[in-house]
């Protein structure tokens, strides 16, 4: 509380009570500023200090007045610029959205324009082109094609092939009311090529399903699908890979020890249903998303017991140790001859080295042990290989950018023929590699499983 | 302001002078407040007035201030112990050995003050100190006060 001249004026003149007086010696006690005030005061009891104080209090009045206005030239401007730019960004946002909203909303009118006079049937032949996202990992097969089987209801024209190199989008022509469907290991994606829906005339919003009763222009035809192919998209992936839409997404945290309870990096992690895989980070924690409230997983980490664990989503951390493999024990991590006779069990630790002639600037951001690990559990080499035990090597170049992005791999001097696409894979969906002196550096590195 | 003028008579004991040093000091309170970040304006307005006032004094031709330092502010907010519920009881026992230590006048004069809420005058007249010691027995008895509540704290963590 802040006391006035007239409080310690009184104060001193003895007219306050002794509870007040009491008061203000507290408040005194507390605070200095106070304390000399009152000690100003009391040292001018006797001369008049009232006058001068009322004038001084005038002229702080007129100044404040002033000050209102002054301070508009320093502060106020500052607050200007920023809202004026904040203003600029937000126009340039906005005229942004005007320019690509424009396209889309020219279909509707167009849409209900045409539907109208026109009662396309089912029957009449009017290709359309569609695309359909498939998403991926898609499984290979020998020769490295993916396997993907794209058809319609009504009949394929022209060819089917992903519209670019490994890519997901496939495109086919067909007719209108069709139903096209990729079909790949994992999962089937369909989608209505026309809904043939009768559009009522009074709405004027772009439903999800494609209708494309005319021949559009290729432009809005494009947009309209892209629009049906986002719902489809994200009902595929939340389901990680069924065709059934979600209602509840669940969340699972999960983490792999091994028996004594240190945590097993890069872990291979299979979801059996779903044949969804992934692996886990370098502190070996991994989440899943799903619509179920249990996932049955398989875990597997090289010089481990694989085991089968039940995933629940209400447990924050799903704890999965695994038991020391006793039978690999034996089993040397580079294999040099295959020993004939050996079980199923294949116990592949492939190695990765950096070859001398390559440049020390590169290497896993998590240390080459554990991308040593994330190999070992996470390869897939192909079925040939498998099958046969075979062992050998490849030598692996990619370059990695300073932020740790890899991009141009390559396989060279290897007899595995499916390889490229394998060490591809692994390297794309592995841990992040590091660049010491930040120059992009291009990397060598020999595989040997 | 009106504490701003109270320290200005203090220093100068002239009306007049102090009423000039009052716009003055606001004028450069404005400017201040602008280029520093002030967490106790209170203090840090104090300690701006009664340096202005002494600078005045030492030579009036020379209107410069000294660049304040507003961290170096003591603030006087905290100096009130930490009452959680539960140490409650564990404080109020410390504070009453702290009273036992006292020197017999502080210990009279903070009696009367603090747990019987009386003035410097009434106290005064009960003790028969004269008024600045009765002022003088209370500000060192809660300075020693706090002191001893301190090191006891610091022997219980």
């Amino acid at each position: 509380m802040n006391y006035s001249a007239n409080d310690i004026d009184a104060y001193l003149k003895g007219r306050l009570s002794p509870a007040l007086m009491h008061a203000m010696e507290k408040a005194a006690l507390d605070d200095p500023f106070l304390a000399e005030a009152m000690e100003g005061y009391a040292g001018m009891q006797d001369v008049d200090w009232k006058t001068a104080l009322e004038k001084a209090r005038i002229a702080l009045q007129e100044k404040n007045n002033e000050a209102n206005i002054i301070p508009f030239n320093q502060t106020k401007f500052r607050w200007l610029k920023t809202a004026a730019a904040i203003l600029v960004i937000i126009a340039g946002t906005a005229l942004t959205y005007y320019l690509t909203r424009e396209k889309s909303s020219t279909i509707a009118p167009q849409e209900i324009a045409q539907q109208i006079p026109v009662n396309k049937t089912p029957d009449s032949i009017d290709p359309s082109t569609i695309k359909l996202n498939v998403p991926r990992p898609l499984k290979t097969n020998d020769s490295g094609n993916e396997l993907v089987t794209v058809s319609t209801n009504k009949g394929l024209k022209g060819s089917v092939k992903p519209t670019q190199i490994n890519s997901n989008v496939y495109t086919i022509t067909t007719q209108n009311g069709a139903t096209a469907t990729a079909t790949t290991n994992e999962l089937t994606v369909k989608q209505d090529v026309a809904a043939n829906k009768p559009v009522p005339p009074a709405s004027n919003t772009i439903t999800p399903v494609v209708t494309v009763p005319f021949p559009l222009s290729a432009e809005s035809k494009q947009i309209a699908v892209n629009e049906a192919e986002q719902v489809k998209k994200t009902t595929a992936y939340r389901a990680m890979g069924n065709n059934k839409t979600v209602t509840a997404n669940r969340y699972f945290g999960a983490k792999v020890l091994g028996p004594d309870n240190s945590p097993l990096p890069f872990a291979n992690v299979n979801v059996k249903n779903e044949n969804f895989g992934t692996y886990a980070d370098a502190s070996g924690n991994f989440r899943l998303v799903s619509a179920d409230t249990v996932i049955t997983v398989e875990v597997k980490s090289v010089g481990y017991e694989s085991r089968t664990f039940n995933l629940r989503s209400n447990t924050p951390v799903n704890t999965i140790v695994l038991k020391e493999d006793a039978a690999l024990v034996k089993t040397t991590t580079m294999p040099t001859n295959p020993k004939m006779g050996e079980t199923a069990n294949r116990t592949y630790s492939p190695r990765i080295r950096m070859l001398k002639d390559s440049v020390y600037n590169v290497e896993p951001a998590d240390g080459w042990d554990k991308y040593n690990t994330y190999i070992a559990n996470n390869l897939e080499l192909p079925e040939m290989i498998l099958d046969k035990e075979a062992h050998g090597e490849m030598l692996i170049s990619f370059d990695v950018k300073p932020n740790g992005a890899i991009s141009n791999i390559k396989v060279n001097d290897t007899d595995c023929g499916n390889c490229e696409a394998i060490a591809k894979k692994l390297l794309e969906k592995g841990p992040q590699w590091k660049v010491k002196n930040g120059k992009k550096t291009s990397a060598k590195i020999k595989l040997q499983y | 302001m009106d504490l701003v003028f109270g320290v200005c008579l203090k220093y100068f004991k002239e009306p007049e002078r102090s009423k000039d040093a009052v716009m003055d000091i606001f004028t450069e309170l404005y400017t201040k407040l602008l280029q520093h970040e002030v967490d106790n304006f209170k203090g840090w307005l104090h300690v701006l007035a009664r340096n202005y006032c002494l600078m005045q004094l030492r030579s009036p031709r020379n209107l410069k201030t000294t660049e304040l330092n507003p961290g170096f502010m003591h603030s006087e907010q905290n100096t009130h112990l930490n009452g959680e519920a539960f140490e409650k009881e564990e404080h109020l026992t410390q504070l009453a050995q702290c009273m036992e230590g006292l020197p017999a006048e502080q210990k009279q004069t903070v009696e009367l003050f603090y747990l019987q809420q009386k003035c410097y005058n009434e106290i005064a007249s009960i003790t028969g100190f004269e008024w600045n010691k009765v002022r003088s027995y209370i500000q060192n008895g809660k300075r020693n006060l706090k002191l001893c509540m301190e090191e006891k704290q610091i022997n219980f963590d």
